[in-house]
């Protein structure tokens, strides 16, 4: 290379992508010409008098921040699809979910919304979503968790007097996103496509599309990280604490809420976790900021009843894909998930004579129109027809004023029938009209 | 479930976040000259991207793409709030939203930023802004030249001249040192 070639080519020794033979060429002649070496070592100047002394990086929670907008974002779309055809029982359940995890962000948070936020505030900031962030990296994860409920009821239900029952829920972040929860007694997976419930003991199968949330406030811990960020802005409307510490790698954060409802009638009080005063206690690995842990208790003056405990969470496992498929016994089927109430006769009544005409149904064997009330008396399976024989010929003794309680959106009514085994029932009728039609259902408590 | 369930390609784009937020903020703050603003161009132009491409890995050059973005985002900002590339200290640190410390670091990015700003004014727009998205913004000619629109020999040439005005800037000034 000679001067005049040096001269023109000179600048591609300030190019990052400069290859190697015309680097090499100009060196050469750079070492064996000190005009132009000067020239290089000039411009070289120049340009490092206009590097910047200090590297500017983009702020911490920049990265964050994107995918919390973006998890938003989705979760509203999610969640506006979700609304549709969802039983306003299930989204009462939802919004149980929605408090249970993450009421992290609290007073603090919102508090210091101007200005510069306080210490504790912008390290709870900061350490959600990081979390958050480590929870978008996972491939997989399986949870096993006691809870204290009925294996075969709702996943909603809690109580301090029942026992604690096993739960495992498994999940597949990799697309197509499938899971698992099951309780022993209930069964809800989702294969990518459908949504699935299985309910051994009455051999109920039932199918629904990804909208309806078949695990009730357990899918808190199947969507963690859009929870985290459902959680920040339901915070804002509520008043809960927070206490924040770390100890030995964990940062353990506690939450404290007061129950939600109306307990004029107690009968809903401490039965779910949103209608208890309770304490949530999660432990995060403050490494990897993924959840360790998650003990919730329900408090009750002085006392306090341990409700939930994650007993162990393990990440990236390999899972078997068959996991997410639920098989049903030979003869039971799927059936659609249904919301579409057409009943005419439980429609424009009281609640207390939907007890009546249900009641009255079973002792005169019209199980068309229990049916009517609750699907599953329209099943011929062998469990729907040993359900029926236990009721049927029953001798109603007392229908009670209905009452309201808690969070939930229909009416119980108070009921002593007897069956004719001679075994004196007494109990709430659980029945609801929160549907298109307005039309009563029997929602549970027979 | 895809996109609609976010997770794999979240987990995707934050891979991206990841590699190319440091450089796209320093360029939209050299454009800009503020933090906050820098920051609602980075995340925007992110969100952006996200929610037009279904499928991050199938965008051709996704490097270009973002630098594009953002700086189409900085000349809008211009335009729309036709504010001053660096706004007086006193009043950035007042509104900042960030701790004391934070704050401090800041200031000294900012004094540094308008130091080679002074520098880079003296010179034509195209020269400054070659000079600037080879230095600062750490891009290949090549890459200048797709962003700019403009062939490689330009980009070259625009480079050279500008740091050739630079040098005799100096030897004029006598200024050996820019505060090395």
């Amino acid at each position: 290379m000679d001067f005049n070639e040096c001269k023109l080519e000179m600048v591609n020794l300030f190019d990052k992508d400069i290859d190697h033979k015309s680097l090499t060429g100009l060196l050469e002649h750079i070492q064996h010409c000190p005009d132009c070496a000067n020239e290089y070592r000039e411009m070289e100047k120049i340009l490092s008098g206009l590097k910047p002394k200090t590297q500017l990086n983009a702020p911490i929670l920049l990265k964050q921040n994107i995918i919390i907008q973006l998890s938003k974002m989705e979760e509203m779309k999610n969640s506006t699809s979700r609304t549709f055809g969802i039983s306003s029982k299930v989204r009462k359940i939802l919004s149980i979910a929605a408090l249970l995890a993450v009421v992290l962000i609290i007073t603090p948070f919102v508090v210091k919304n101007d200005a510069f936020m306080n210490g504790t505030a912008k390290a709870a900031d900061i350490f959600i979503t990081s979390s958050i962030e480590a929870t978008h990296l996972i491939k997989s994860m399986i949870i096993k968790l006691k809870v204290r409920t009925i294996s075969d009821d709702s996943f909603a239900l809690v109580g301090t007097e029942y026992p604690m029952v096993d739960h495992t829920i498994w999940k597949s972040f990799e697309n197509p996103v499938k899971w698992r929860v099951d309780k022993g007694d209930r069964v809800a997976a989702f294969d990518g496509n459908s949504q699935y419930l299985w309910l051994p003991k009455t051999e109920e199968g039932i199918k629904a599309g990804p909208e309806i949330n078949f695990t009730e406030w357990l899918q808190i811990l199947l969507n963690p990280a859009n929870i985290l960020s459902q959680e920040q802005k339901l915070t804002k409307e509520r008043g809960s604490k927070l206490t924040m510490n770390e100890k030995n790698g964990l940062l353990n954060l506690t939450i404290t809420s007061k129950a939600r409802g109306n307990f004029i009638n107690d009968y809903c009080k401490n039965k779910s976790i949103e209608e208890s005063d309770n304490r949530r206690e999660y432990t995060f690995d403050n490494v990897t900021k993924l959840l360790k842990g998650l003990k919730i208790y329900i408090l009750d003056g002085k006392k306090e009843t341990l409700i939930v405990e994650i007993t162990s969470i393990e990440y990236d496992l390999k899972l078997d894909p068959s996991r997410f498929v639920i098989n049903l016994p030979v003869g039971v089927e799927w059936k659609e998930y249904n919301q579409n109430f057409t009943s005419e006769t439980f429609r424009n009544i009281t609640s207390q004579r939907v007890a009546e005409l249900f009641f009255g149904g079973m002792a005169r064997d019209d199980w068309k129109l229990v049916g009517e009330a609750c699907d599953f008396f329209s099943s011929t399976s062998e469990k729907a027809r040993s359900v029926k024989n236990q009721f049927s010929g029953l001798k109603v003794i007392k229908i009670g004023e209905p009452f309201k309680s808690g969070l939930y959106p229909g009416e119980f009514v108070p009921y002593e029938i007897r069956l004719k085994t001679g075994e004196l029932v007494k109990h709430n009728l659980a029945v609801r009209n929160d549907n298109p039609n307005k039309t009563w259902i029997v929602d549970g408590g027979y | 479930m895809g996109k609609a369930n976010g997770h794999s390609t979240l987990k995707e784009l934050g891979e991206v976040i990841t590699e190319f937020q440091d450089q796209l903020f320093r360029f939209a703050f050299f454009r800009t000259g503020s933090f906050a603003d820098s920051q609602d161009i980075v995340q925007e132009v992110f969100i952006k991207f996200y929610q037009e491409n279904s499928h991050l890995s199938s965008v051709k050059n996704i490097k270009f793409y973002l630098f594009k973005s953002i700086s189409n985002a900085c000349v809008d900002y211009h335009r729309k709030t036709r504010k001053l590339k660096f706004e007086v200290l006193d009043k950035l640190i007042q509104t900042s939203d960030l701790q004391e410390a934070d704050a401090l670091q800041n200031l000294i990015h900012r004094e540094e930023y308008n130091r080679i700003e002074e520098l880079l004014n003296e010179l034509p727009n195209e020269q400054s802004e070659a000079i600037s998205l080879r230095v600062l913004d750490n891009l290949s000619f090549a890459e200048i030249a797709a962003i700019l629109d403009v062939p490689v020999t330009t980009v070259k040439s625009r480079f050279k001249y500008g740091i050739d005005k630079l040098k005799t800037k100096i030897v004029n000034s006598k200024e050996v040192s820019y505060g090395l």
